[in-house]
């Protein structure tokens, strides 16, 4: 069997800290989507349809259910004979123990790994973004116009430049300027956190780059720049399609409302190019003589005695006769009781929903429960309330 | 949990449902939305920390290899024991013997080998959630050679079937064991487990076979009802057959209550039903869609109207479509406002926009695999 001879090291250790309470004891990776998906299962089955046989996954924020969800990479069939899935928390030596310190510096970290697989491309990837994309045809790329690195992007509306990563291009792609978060864009290529490094190339900047104490040691601000400086070939590869970083709780809210419409921008039904998951063995789901759905997604194992619209609704969840549920995204385990009414809300796992309560925000913000947050009998929250 | 048991499944006994589709074996008959109808005895061994499981194959098993393969999704992917495949011998498809004593004589191998303590013989035709444990407990308790699985019957059944007489004075104790043409209410109707001493089991299979014996609930265990400590475990859980596509239908609408769905999908975590996993997405309801009292599984598009009803993985259901009392298996495609009343489709079957059909609920209307109606 052929080796990918690219190793795919996927950034896991992001907190997600504008997602509030849905990532108080989770790391956004390990955050829950589209019904039955952890936002990582994205990068994950990219590497898988995309032919990459060894991944190592970086954690640090509370990494404990992102580590147990991952465990093998059986799920994602990643863990072939050729390669395997390996979590790669931080670790102790003998220079002391050191937290990772910036993107950078927890490839630098694990440097010894990347080696030991011997590969010779390695490929950078962001834990927090939900797309569908070939990997491989970016490889081929990488190859064809002899880069030494090779950063994945997207063209995104002109008035949200500013926000990200911009690349300046020639009309071969290759990189001729770099702007982090600029006032004033020069381009609408930003950057998605997606690297092709050769790998000689890779070790050489990262060894620099940790000696340098005063840089924050990101691949963005810091490696990206000493790169360009230097005039090694940075390529930008042009990515067409959807790709959606769910950093706060309305673009979550949105991102999972995409999926609903007839025609979703990501489709995850695709039997060529499968998003795979961690898989919980339930039966398949239940409508009840008076329960109704519409316009929604409905995961396994769970009952619908009420009605529901325009929502969500993952995995093992209970609505029971007389409940209401709209516009809403609710997490595994959950049970909203009998009359109770959610509509425009979040409900992480395991909430409570007693009957005869309302969740719903007056100023039509989403409204949000946290991992096993409660509702109490008729209790009709406010904006704020919880 | 490691059990002292091993499982020995025999699926040579069993005959497809030749309404549905007369070459699939019975034991991969799909049910339930998702399930292979030898997913419940499987799991069910599993889920009593069983870790070597025989099937004894049947001539048609192509689909039964597809299915299973390597049992990983069972937990029985193992380094040394796990699932052992028992192939039919290629003298006994040419000439095929009677009863399942020779089976179990040719795969004595498989039960020496693992070395463990007692044999669960089963078939694969029962859909129940039940837990071996307890019929270990029961069995050690009676300190019994024989355990026999029954269930006692509310109702008539009038199908055959062996019935059991149950000890009055020695608890459990069972003291006959007779083949009935019609099985009434109040009759203990065997259910085709057996839990056994692997020494027992072994010095009985090898002396019916050097006799010339058939089968083993009669020739070994009728015949030595007085001299075998058998005992008869009663099952009260949901316990169902499938012999028939009455039957089938039956179990399948159980499940759409949601008392049943529990009892035998979700009982706890630890007593799941497992199956090969498909990682389809989640059920999709569009805009249109009206679906009450129904079970839908993963992969769905539904955009008509489906009530009293099972879709297994990924059907689709097309606008104005309206399903009835029918169970649509998976990869089916329901046409636009085609209707649908007591129909079962086999899996990939495409129902043209329109089309009307309708079966009974005595005699559902079968539609065979991949055909285009």
């Amino acid at each position: 069997m052929k080796k990918s001879n690219c190793l795919a090291m996927i950034l896991a250790g992001g907190k997600g800290s504008r997602l509030g309470v849905l990532t108080k004891d989770q790391a956004k990776p390990g955050l829950l989507f589209g019904g039955k998906y952890r936002i990582i299962d994205f990068p994950l089955s990219n590497c898988r349809n995309s032919g990459i046989d060894t991944v190592g996954i970086l954690t640090q924020y509370q990494p404990l259910e992102l580590n147990w969800y991952i465990g093998n990479g059986s799920s994602w069939n990643l863990d072939s004979t050729k390669g395997g899935t390996y979590v790669l928390p931080p670790y102790q030596s003998d220079g002391g123990s050191n937290w990772y310190r910036g993107t950078a510096d927890a490839i630098y970290q694990n440097l010894n790994f990347v080696e030991m697989v011997g590969d010779d491309y390695v490929l950078i990837l962001s834990g927090d973004h939900i797309y569908s994309m070939d990997y491989d045809k970016m490889l081929n790329f990488h190859k064809k116009h002899h880069a030494k690195v090779t950063i994945g992007t997207i063209r995104v509306p002109w008035d949200e430049a500013s926000r990200f990563g911009i690349m300046v291009a020639n009309e071969n792609m290759r990189i001729t300027k770099f702007q982090e978060k600029p006032a004033k864009p020069e381009s609408n290529l930003a950057s998605m956190g997606i690297y092709i490094f050769d790998r000689d190339v890779l070790e050489s900047y990262l060894k620099a780059d940790a000696k340098d104490e005063k840089l924050e040691h990101d691949f963005g601000k810091n490696v990206i720049p000493a790169m360009l400086a230097d005039q090694v070939p940075l390529y930008a590869y042009p990515f067409e399609g959807y790709w959606k970083d769910v950093g706060t709780i309305d673009s979550l809210w949105q991102a999972n409302m995409d999926l609903i419409a007839d025609e979703p921008p990501i489709d995850l039904r695709d039997s060529k190019w499968r998003i795979y998951s961690g898989n919980q063995s339930l039966p398949p789901h239940l409508i009840g003589p008076n329960g109704s759905a519409k316009s929604s997604l409905i995961a396994e194992g769970s009952e619908i005695f009420g009605t529901v619209s325009n929502s969500v609704i993952f995995y093992g969840v209970t609505i029971k006769e007389g409940a209401k549920v709209t516009n809403s995204v609710i997490m595994p385990g959950s049970v909203v009781e009998e009359n109770a009414v959610v509509d425009k809300a979040i409900l992480g796992e395991r909430c409570h929903i007693y009957p005869g309560a309302v969740l719903h925000n007056e100023d039509g913000s989403v409204a949000v429960l946290g991992r096993k947050g409660e509702l109490k009998p008729k209790q009709v929250t406010a904006k704020g309330e919880h | 949990m490691n059990s002292n048991m091993i499982g020995l499944i025999n699926m040579r006994e069993d005959h497809p449902l030749q309404e549905i589709n007369d070459t699939r074996p019975l034991s991969t008959l799909p049910i339930g939305g998702k399930y292979r109808l030898i997913d419940f005895t499987l799991s069910n061994m599993v889920n009593a920390g069983i870790e070597n499981v025989g099937l004894l194959l049947s001539s048609q098993s192509r689909s039964v290899l597809d299915h299973i393969r390597s049992g990983k999704e069972w937990g029985l992917a193992h380094k040394g024991d796990g699932l052992f495949y028992l192939p039919e011998e290629r003298a006994d498809i040419e000439h095929p013997v009677e009863g399942d004593i020779s089976a179990y004589y040719k795969n004595l191998i498989f039960v020496q080998r693992a070395n463990k303590r007692y044999a669960l013989l089963s078939g694969c035709d029962m859909v129940q959630n039940i837990d071996y444990d307890k019929v270990l407990h029961f069995h050690r308790h009676h300190n019994a050679d024989v355990t026999l699985i029954y269930q006692q019957q509310k109702y008539d059944f009038d199908r055959e079937g062996y019935v059991l007489t149950i000890d009055d004075v020695c608890p459990d104790r069972v003291t006959a064991i007779e083949a009935k043409p019609e099985v009434k209410a109040g009759d203990n109707l065997y259910q085709r487990g057996i839990l056994i001493d692997c020494d027992v089991f072994q010095h009985c299979i090898r002396r019916a076979y050097a006799r010339g014996y058939t089968h083993f609930i009669t020739d070994v265990l009728q015949r030595n009802v007085d001299r075998l400590r058998i005992f008869g475990y009663n099952y009260q859980g949901y316990a169902k057959r499938i012999d028939s596509v009455n039957s089938y239908f039956q179990v399948n609408m159980d499940l759409r209550d949601s008392r049943i769905w529990h009892e035998l999908l979700l009982k706890d975590m630890d007593h799941r039903i497992y199956t090969k996993i498909k990682d389809e997405a989640p059920a999709k309801y569009m805009e249109e869609s009206h679906v009450s009292n129904s079970l839908v599984a993963n992969g769905c598009i539904i955009e008509g109207r489906v009530e009293n009803s099972i879709l297994f993985r990924r059907v689709k259901v097309g606008k104005n479509a309206v399903i009835r009392n029918s169970i649509i298996m998976q990869h089916s495609v329901v046409g636009d406002d085609a209707q649908l009343d007591y129909v079962v489709c086999d899996k990939n079957t495409v129902i043209q926009p329109e089309a009307v059909l309708s079966g009974s609920h005595d005699n559902p209307l079968c539609i065979g695999k991949r055909s285009v109606r």
